[in-house]
């Protein structure tokens, strides 16, 4: 698998404190990956340092192969797009004057595309008002505008809908989604508001305490918090013959327990098991989401 | 860096305290000029060659750009549009000099805008100038030096703090220490050898006698004084109409403050973490 990024054992060290832990992490390319952590996790350190503007304590990271080190990593950023934190945008300037700034910046020959950009995040309309009046959802669009002036394949959001109203998530998550399925901009979205994450993320980093615990896919994570019922019986070797006889779908997790998905006849089951001599000695439901998950991931509550 | 440079001219052009700042300069030598206009048809003899220095720099133009200094770099930080630059892949090096150069630029802004109204109005309300083309050429290649000193001091201040408000304090703060001192170094240069007293002797006549000056420094350290003022671009701004100062001593001087306050502003800004 090809990767846009990927972190090994990742160190930073503020005075006495400890921000990333060893951390491991592997971004594939065209996804939209979700870092998730609770606050203090290490989610915007982590992305101050692949944005370069914080150096790593320890470890490295490699942008599109290239060490963080390395006199490519130059060449490599100007292919990565970021917001870190609050969207850094001119206040006294219009978001049409932002965007030329940007393009200066990058070089670009015109600022024809500059239109397009607005139109892109629905500023057009936003004229020559200036961004230090816009309201947090403009900023966070201009944000993301400036990010994409560079023509990015990889866009670095930290907390993109943090502080922002039920329309103004919407409208980031739809724009996250059209910019990764029809231009395949890959994604890295942290973020501590799980319910937002799981209806974009195609990946997801779990973070705690300045490591990623878990790197998981969606379709994955699905398999996983599926819901299902969780058969605790004997040990037996008829045990997968007798849910077979049945027509279930099932996962044998051991000797003696099986999760058996979709909506099972629990008294079918129960003759089932007693006709071929195995005992039932424990049957519950499981219905694990994104933040059960996590949860029990790391061990304790989320925001505590 | 080019790049880097043209957008900070695109906010040079739309910054209206860069635009106060030339009106500023200007409106102050157009007050200069009438005040020596009105002095010299009062009798009073006055000629353009004393406001010239104020067309290469004056406290001002140093206070200005001390001001400016904090409030341009310190906007990037503020708003934060400094990470744009890092993320786009620009190495904190050119990010600083670039910074620099915009300094030294609107440095040069400021002293167009002073000749902008030295050489149209001053010169032909005050008549011409009375010294030589060659010390009045030192003169402001000397004034350019000392601005392109004070701009490089400003920037790696700003560069460093991150902040604009302590920025601000600390490039004013560290202007009113430098003219202090300077001041201070002239003063004590200045002391007179000897100076006299009124004392009664025996016939109870008053008589006049002359002593030497306890308080005038021995001639190393007053030595080591002259080498400071020159030095520093508070004692240049001090000693600029002095025929004392040399423009070659103060050309290496210039490169070497310039020198020493890019390394250690660079150094520290490539070390920052930038939030």
């Amino acid at each position: 698998m090809e990767y846009c990024l990927e972190t090994d054992y990742l160190t930073k060290q503020y005075r006495n404190f400890r921000a990333l832990n060893g951390l491991t992490m592997h971004v594939p390319r065209g996804a939209i990956y979700g870092l998730i952590g609770k606050n203090g996790a290490g989610k915007t350190t982590l992305i101050r340092i692949i944005s370069g503007l914080q150096r790593p304590s320890g470890g490295s990271y490699f942008l599109y192969g290239e060490p963080y080190d390395g006199r490519g990593i130059y060449k490599a950023r100007e292919r990565v797009g970021g917001v870190v934190e609050t969207p850094s945008i001119y206040a006294n300037m219009s978001a049409y004057e932002n965007l030329k700034q940007q393009f200066i910046l990058l070089g670009k020959p015109s600022f024809g595309g500059i239109d397009e950009l607005l139109k892109l995040v629905r500023l057009d309309d936003a004229g020559k008002k200036k961004a230090g009046h816009f309201s947090l959802g403009m900023k966070q669009r201009l944000g993301i505008a400036l990010a994409l002036a560079g023509d990015p394949d990889f866009i670095v959001l930290d907390e993109p809908v943090n502080g922002l109203d039920p329309q103004g998530i919407i409208e980031i998550r739809e724009l996250i989604l059209k910019l990764n399925r029809e231009k395949n901009i890959t994604f890295l979205v942290s973020s501590h508001i799980l319910g937002e994450l799981s209806r974009i993320a195609t990946h997801y980093g779990f973070m705690h305490k300045g490591e990623i615990l878990k790197e998981i896919s969606a379709s994955e994570l699905a398999a996983v918090c599926r819901k299902c019922i969780s058969v605790t019986v004997t040990p037996s070797p008829a045990f997968a013959p007798a849910l077979d006889s049945l027509n279930l779908e099932y996962r044998i997790v051991g000797d003696d327990r099986a999760e058996v998905y979709g909506d099972a006849d629990i008294t079918g089951l129960v003759l089932a098991l007693k006709s071929r001599g195995i005992n039932l000695l424990r049957i519950t439901e499981k219905d694990e989401d994104l933040e059960s998950y996590y949860i029990n991931l790391i061990g304790g509550g989320f925001n505590d | 860096m080019i790049r880097l440079f043209r957008s900070n001219l695109m906010r040079l052009k739309k910054s209206k305290l860069f635009y106060f700042m030339l009106i500023c300069q200007a409106a102050i030598m157009l007050t200069l000029t009438l005040r020596y206009y009105f002095l010299k048809k009062s009798g009073f003899s006055v000629c353009a060659d004393t406001l010239f220095s104020s067309v290469a720099v004056s406290e001002i133009t140093a206070v200005l750009l001390a001001v400016f200094c904090s409030l341009f770099i310190g906007a990037d930080y503020n708003y934060g549009t400094i990470r744009n630059k890092l993320i786009a892949g620009f190495p904190r090096s050119k990010i600083y000099l670039a910074n620099l150069f915009t300094m030294l630029f609107t440095a040069l802004c400021m002293n167009v805008a002073v000749m902008a109204v030295f050489f149209p109005v001053t010169l032909p309300l005050l008549g011409g100038f009375t010294e030589s083309a060659r010390y009045l050429v030192k003169i402001f290649v000397t004034g350019s030096l000392i601005t392109a000193v004070y701009s490089s001091i400003y920037t790696a201040v700003a560069m460093m703090s991150k902040n604009t408000v302590v920025s601000l304090i600390v490039t004013v703060a560290s202007f009113a220490v430098m003219s202090f001192v300077a001041m201070y170094l002239v003063s004590e240069i200045n002391q007179p050898l000897t100076y006299t007293q009124m004392i009664e002797n025996e016939f109870g006549e008053m008589i006049t006698q002359t002593i030497p000056n306890p308080h005038r420094k021995s001639e190393s350290v007053l030595g080591f004084y002259k080498i400071l003022l020159n030095i520093f671009p508070s004692g240049q701004l001090n000693v600029l109409n002095s025929k004392l100062l040399s423009v070659w001593q103060s050309a290496v001087s210039a490169v070497c403050l310039i020198g020493i306050s890019t390394v250690a502003g660079l150094t520290v800004f490539s070390e920052e973490n930038i939030k």
